[in-house]
């Protein structure tokens, strides 16, 4: 039935997904996008994409670091894509990306896409091992 | 570009063996069970993040409910299965129904392919879906998930109806069977192989 093939993602949404129309900033953090951006707008290098991966480089964050900024870099201890970044901070993804942009550029966090990997016959075919593996 | 290695020695996976993202994107008519079959072949539970549309989204949005409103927040799921140390695989969800703004690019560039889940009882559903991605050529997959255990349409009346290429795989799946989604998967990584193969021997 169509209850049965939906359960689990309807359980899933009412749980984490906020109402249609809902502000996330607002909502859950009491402080709108913009001000953590400081009044940027979302995604404004589009070389960052969603599954770009972002990891500390080992420089260590500026005192004036934002509370948001800090909490990235500790997320980042490991690879993570943008992405997660997002979704483990609670934070938009636009919002997310200005932040990662930000220390990448300051040399905090290192990014890297998977530039080429569409291309590449053993990354398709890992893939596919791991696939069947499931 | 490992200047900061040494750096990161101390607690931090040093950038030495660096991972590389790749992404499937897994769209449909609302209630298709695209969550469910992201979560089926995740081994996280799927993750949510909200991204914004502009209203670049507006105008290519067939609800036409949109009007002077210029910002809509969505949600989008989305799972990951980690191939090994350096090679991740994502898989998004697409959000909302018909919108295809931004968020759209950017769940298809650089993405390896689509899944495009289909409700055969709602077959209108999955155009738009299909729709992009042939304008991109993005290689896909077609899945009729068989809700009830059946579908209404079979996958032949379904590529003609949706007027496929021949590489285009058809398949019916259960969108909640770690097997059946692992077909479609494959099905669509052939695809994805066969191009690569094409490319480089060219």
């Amino acid at each position: 039935m169509t209850d049965g093939g939906n359960a689990r993602s309807r359980s899933f949404l009412d749980q984490h997904r906020p109402a249609v129309g809902e502000e996330p900033g607002r909502a859950r953090r009491g402080v709108r996008p913009y001000l953590i951006t400081g009044g940027r707008t979302v995604g404004h290098d589009r070389s960052i994409e969603i599954e770009s991966q972002v990891v500390q480089s080992g420089l260590a964050l500026d005192d004036a670091a934002s509370p948001e900024s800090r909490a990235l870099i500790q997320i980042c201890s490991k690879s993570v894509s943008v992405a997660e970044a997002a979704a483990l901070l609670s934070l938009p993804l636009g919002v997310t990306r200005v932040l990662v942009a930000d220390l990448v550029a300051s040399g905090v966090l290192d990014h890297h896409r998977g530039d080429g990997a569409v291309d590449d016959v053993d990354v398709i075919r890992r893939l596919m091992a791991r696939v069947r593996a499931l | 570009m490992f200047a900061h290695s040494d750096a990161a020695a101390g607690g931090t996976p040093a950038l030495a063996q660096r991972v590389v993202p790749v992404k499937m994107v897994v769209a449909g008519g609302f209630g298709v069970g695209k969550t469910t079959f992201v979560s089926t072949l995740s081994e996280v539970e799927p993750l949510t993040t909200e991204a914004s549309m502009t209203s670049v989204a507006a105008g290519v949005d067939n609800r036409g409910d949109v009007g002077t409103k210029t910002t809509t927040t969505v949600a989008m799921d989305f799972g990951r299965l980690t191939v090994d140390e350096t090679l991740v695989c994502y898989l998004f969800g697409t959000p909302g129904q018909d919108r295809f703004g931004f968020m759209w690019d950017d769940l298809a560039n650089g993405a390896l392919g689509g899944i495009v889940l289909v409700d055969t009882r709602r077959f209108d559903d999955c155009f738009p879906a299909v729709d992009y991605f042939e304008h991109r050529n993005l290689p896909f997959a077609v899945a009729l998930n068989a809700f009830d255990g059946q579908v209404a349409h079979e996958p032949a009346q379904v590529r003609a109806a949706l007027n496929l290429s021949d590489d285009t795989p058809v398949v019916v799946c259960d969108a909640r069977q770690t097997s059946s989604a692992k077909t479609v998967m494959l099905a669509l990584l052939e695809v994805v192989l066969a191009r690569a193969m094409a490319k480089r021997g060219g």
